[in-house]
């Protein structure tokens, strides 16, 4: 059997507080911004997702996912 | 109205404590409401020159009082891709 690591976000100073939403919101921009910047294949940037990933609800990262997809997505990338 | 002016205060000076409490509290809340206002991880003034003002507390404490971590060991994990 295998032993599962289990680990979560690490705590950011940037965002010490329990309403994590920004701190969600800011690794999803980051990740895309990393790949956008650094290219699909770079490595550091899977630290991002990891973190949005945790910190996002799933309805959000799915939502943002199309609005991308269709260009309609917000902020800036 | 007694009390408002100088000379009237000297003749009650039992209103001096009054003065004392509410000058505090007045200090304190203006003091307060600047500093959200300049020092919020939330807040900015000039959403060209600085669209993310929260980037600045990668490694600064911004709550008064932190019993639980010192924020002068702790750095933001995030890596910098954007060099």
């Amino acid at each position: 059997m295998s032993a599962y690591k289990l680990e979560t976000a690490p705590f950011d100073p940037r965002f010490p507080n329990q309403n994590v939403t920004r701190y969600c919101y800011q690794s999803y921009i980051d990740f895309h911004r990393c790949q956008k910047k650094r290219g699909e294949d770079f490595a550091p940037c899977n630290y991002f997702q990891k973190v949005y990933k945790s910190m996002c609800p799933n309805a959000w990262v799915e939502k943002w996912d199309d609005q991308r997809e269709s260009g309609t997505f917000p902020g800036r990338i | 109205m007694q009390g408002l002016g100088l000379q009237s205060l000297k003749k009650n000076p039992a209103l001096i404590p009054l003065y004392v409490c509410v000058g505090a509290g007045a200090i304190g809340a203006v003091y307060y409401i600047a500093r959200l206002a300049t020092r919020n991880p939330d807040v900015t003034w000039n959403r060209t020159s600085n669209p993310e003002p929260w980037q600045e507390y990668k490694e600064k404490q911004y709550k008064f009082y932190s019993p639980v971590r010192d924020y002068s060991k702790t750095k933001s994990a995030a890596p910098n891709f954007e060099e």
